[in-house]
């Protein structure tokens, strides 16, 4: 209907461009038409009252001497010439008295006074004919009649003819205009139109079969290109319409054969618009059978309310899709479970249309999912049980534990006596020394008092008084003296002998070395005033004899202290306390008397640096807190194989005393460091260690409320102990 | 000066020295020069002074362990230097010297133990002087 309304309005497009150029051409015709005649009618107005007044003139110069002498014939010869003009109807000449003659156009000559030319246009005109000599006297009157209707209706006819010459071109041109039109604009145009109406109704075959067998030569070129356009564009429609149909294919072969079930949903009512054949293997349905059901009557009834919750969140556009598992009822009867997930297939600011749905079979993996929960609710069963059996058998172990504890006790003070066990060969090496030098100046002084002895008597009594008072001089003097050194007694040596050499004189090598061994320290003249008498020899013997008496009773005295030093450290480190009391306790004598026992171990490779600060007393198991240094101190000396410095530290910190102890040994590898306070762990070799000792020194830290930190890095190994005031 | 020859006597411990010193001299009386130094390094030193003098060194007693200069290193010295000195060594550890690696690299002659019995001493001392 409506193509055809168009065509009628598309028809009658070259009908009014004619008729717009027809009214145009009459709308500039008209007035210029009006504007010609007027200036016509006004121009032969104009050409008659000039006619009119020549003819007057004509009429009363050339008539009067024809009045004048009644020459009939001149007049009627005059008139008849005046006649030949087409406006004068008639002429008439006539006296006061009668008429000399009247000649009109048609009848020539008349009388007859009734013959008076008559019309509308008739315009009569009394013209008065005076006497040459006389001007003032009129001898006759000439009478003209002037027709006006010849000119008048040769004007009319005139505009007449215009008017339909002008008409008659106006009509070719507006015909000629439609034509033309019809032909440029309006046939090609409703070509292009008819193939458009087809390409809308998506013949694109006929609609471009159109377009090519129609001739667009003569049309305008705009329409030319616009023909060629579409053309164009339906070609690339076809194009994209080939591409359309060939993803569509794809998409309907992907889609049937999918591997998940795929199902498009109406928005509004839920219902089935299309299933795949997956879909329907999944819930047991066929496509037919399916379309138009809504999902809740296959759905499992727990997860309906789900899924419309989804639904609701998507419908509103809170959601752009959701997946979630659920149950379907399959047609058998059947639960299958299945992963869904749904999108939209409406844009975000658009309203909801249908939405597309993608399952998935996970039974497989339910029935395994519930297997699995199935068995973990066993399992926890039977850890339940086992936990039962454990909790039973952790009391039994505590029990244990208990009896392990006063075990533990006991292994303590066993761990010291162990310690004390490694010691005992260094410290018998001391005791040794000291107890070699007893021996050896007891010997000494057994032997001088033996036979020297009665010597010295015997020559305090010979002595003469000058010997004596040598005697007396070299006793006292190298008794004052603090032992000389080597290099001194060696120099001193040289010099006696030198002076002998050079006083030619001469003494037993005994002497000199009695004499150098004594500290005998004398210049030249002594010396030579010494040697000079020979009875001084004796009393050289005998100062050395009493000197080497005094010596060796020093010696014993130094010796013993030394034994008795180590004893005492061995007595106090064995010592077992029974009190069960902690007591105030000087932490630095501790520290001294664990690194007497260690003397002779550090004494040949070991620096000791001791930085001691004034502190308060510990309060503390004195007999446990020495193994806390013995085994700290012991672990340092092994690890740097008993060569290099052990700084001790005692130090106030706050209100406890800090002990630091620092060793440049290797150090302590980082993998173990957080190892070395459990029991039995240890880096020394089988036999060397019981591997209890710092396990046991923690425990007696903690039994006495100190705590105890390792940092270590090669070269520089520190243990530091807190311990309470 | 006399053309004698020295024992040297080296630990150290000072006391140890002058007992040794104490027993050597009682015995020898005079016959052999005693010198005593605390520690190896001073011993070399002393040696050194020593064959300038023009003595003969025929025996050192020498201490096994000490700080600095241990007795093993010194006595390979001393054989290094020396190859006629004899070397007795006075120890609280003999079994150390049994079980040394650098046993034969030394002059060794015998080892005595602290406490030292002097009979002992001065018989190991008497047959090194002598052989």
């Amino acid at each position: 209907m409506s193509a055809s309304n168009k065509s009628i309005r598309k028809l009658s497009l070259a009908g009014r461009l004619s008729a717009m150029v027809f009214l145009l051409g009459l709308l500039v015709y008209i007035p210029s038409s009006i504007y010609g005649a007027c200036n016509n009618l006004r121009r032969s107005k104009t050409e008659l009252i000039a006619y009119k007044n020549r003819l007057e003139l004509r009429v009363k110069t050339a008539f009067e001497p024809a009045v004048w002498n009644y020459d009939t014939e001149m007049l009627r010869k005059l008139i008849n010439a005046e006649l030949g003009n087409e406006n004068l109807k008639s002429v008439k000449v006539s006296t006061e008295d009668r008429t000399l003659i009247w000649i009109t156009s048609e009848n020539k000559e008349t009388f007859d006074e009734t013959a008076e030319p008559t019309g509308v246009y008739m315009d009569k005109h009394v013209i008065p004919i005076h006497r040459m000599d006389e001007p003032t006297q009129v001898i006759a009157y000439a009478t003209v009649w002037f027709d006006n209707a010849p000119s008048r209706n040769k004007f009319f006819s005139m505009l007449v003819s215009e008017i339909l010459v002008v008409g008659g071109i106006l009509l070719v041109v507006s015909v000629s205009v439609n034509i033309s039109s019809y032909i440029k604009l309006v046939r090609p145009t409703e070509t292009i139109r008819k193939s458009m109406v087809e390409a809308g109704r998506s013949a694109l075959i006929p609609a471009k079969e159109k377009i090519e067998k129609a001739s667009f030569k003569k049309a305008f070129p705009e329409i030319q290109s616009m023909a060629a356009d579409l053309e164009f564009m339906l070609d690339e429609i076809e194009k994209a319409n080939k591409k359309v149909r060939e993803s569509e294919a794809q998409f309907k072969a992907i889609f049937e054969q999918a591997g998940v079930g795929v199902a498009q949903f109406a928005a509004s009512s839920g219902e089935y618009i299309v299933t795949n054949q997956r879909y329907c293997d999944i819930t047991g349905y066929t496509q037919e059978e399916i379309k138009g059901l809504s999902f809740k009557a296959i759905t499992y009834e727990e997860d309906v309310p789900v899924q419309l919750k989804h639904i609701d969140d998507l419908l509103s556009g809170n959601v752009r899709g959701f997946s979630f598992e659920k149950r379907y009822v399959h047609k058998d009867g059947r639960i299958v479970w299945a992963e869904l997930t749904a999108s939209p297939l409406w844009g975000p600011d658009e309203e909801p249309t249908s939405y597309i749905v993608v399952i998935q079979d996970i039974t497989a993996r339910k029935t395994a999912e519930e297997k699995i929960k199935k068995l973990n609710e066993e399992l926890e069963e039977k850890v339940a049980e086992r936990t039962l059996d454990l909790e039973n058998t952790n009391c039994e172990l505590e029990a244990v534990i208990e009896d392990l504890k006063t075990a533990q006790d006991k292994l303590i003070s066993t761990e010291k006596m162990a310690v004390l066990g490694q010691l005992v060969a260094g410290i018998a090496h001391e005791l040794n020394t000291p107890l070699g030098i007893i021996n050896s100046a007891g010997g000494t002084m057994e032997r001088i008092l033996e036979n020297d002895i009665n010597m010295v008597i015997g020559f305090c009594d010979r002595a003469s008084r000058e010997v004596f008072e040598t005697y007396i001089k070299l006793a006292k003097a190298c008794a004052d003296d603090e032992e000389k050194d080597n290099a001194y007694k060696r120099n001193k040596r040289k010099m006696y002998y030198s002076i002998l050499e050079k006083n030619n004189m001469t003494i037993s090598d005994e002497v000199i070395e009695k004499l150098v061994d004594i500290g005998y320290d004398a210049d030249e003249e002594e010396f030579t005033e010494l040697i000079k008498n020979p009875e001084n020899t004796q009393a050289v013997k005998m100062a050395y004899s009493v000197i080497t008496m005094q010596k060796s009773a020093k010696m014993i005295k130094v010796s013993a202290e030394k034994a008795s030093k180590v004893i005492m450290a061995l007595k106090l480190y064995a010592h077992k306390d029974t009190s069960g009391e902690q007591v105030a306790h000087d932490v630095i004598k501790d520290i001294e008397m664990v690194l007497t026992l260690y003397y002779n171990q550090m004494k040949y490779g070991v620096e000791i640096i001791r930085n001691y600060e004034e502190v308060p007393p510990v309060i503390c198991f004195p007999d446990k807190l020495h193994q806390v240094w013995v085994n700290i101190i012991n672990n340092a000396l092994h690890s740097m194989d008993y060569k290099g410095r052990l700084i001790i530290s005692v130090a106030k910190s706050h209100d406890k005393v800090l002990v630091s102890i620092t060793d440049n040994g290797p150090g302590i590898p980082e993998h173990i460091l957080h190892r070395i306070f459990e029991p039995f762990f240890t880096t020394k070799k089988l036999g060397e260690g019981t591997g209890l000792g710092l396990d046991i020194v923690k425990r007696i830290l903690d039994e006495i409320n100190g705590s105890i930190e390792v940092e270590s890095k090669p070269g520089e190994t520190t243990f530091k102990i807190w311990l309470r005031t | 000066m006399p053309g004698r020859s020295a024992i040297v006597c080296v630990d150290d411990d000072d006391m140890i020295l002058v007992a040794l010193k104490q027993e050597l001299v009682e015995h020898f009386k005079g016959s052999y020069r005693i010198e005593t130094a605390i520690s190896a390094e001073e011993a070399l030193s002393i040696m050194g002074e020593l064959s300038e003098e023009g003595l003969r060194i025929p025996l050192v007693i020498s201490d096994w362990l000490m700080p600095g200069m241990n007795g093993d290193e010194f006595l390979i010295a001393v054989k290094d230097k020396y190859p006629n000195t004899k070397a007795i060594v006075v120890t609280g550890y003999a079994d150390m010297i049994t079980v040394s690696k650098t046993r034969n690299k030394i002059n060794l002659r015998g080892v005595i133990t602290k406490p030292w019995d002097k009979n002992e001493l001065i018989k190991k001392v008497e047959t090194c002087l002598k052989f």
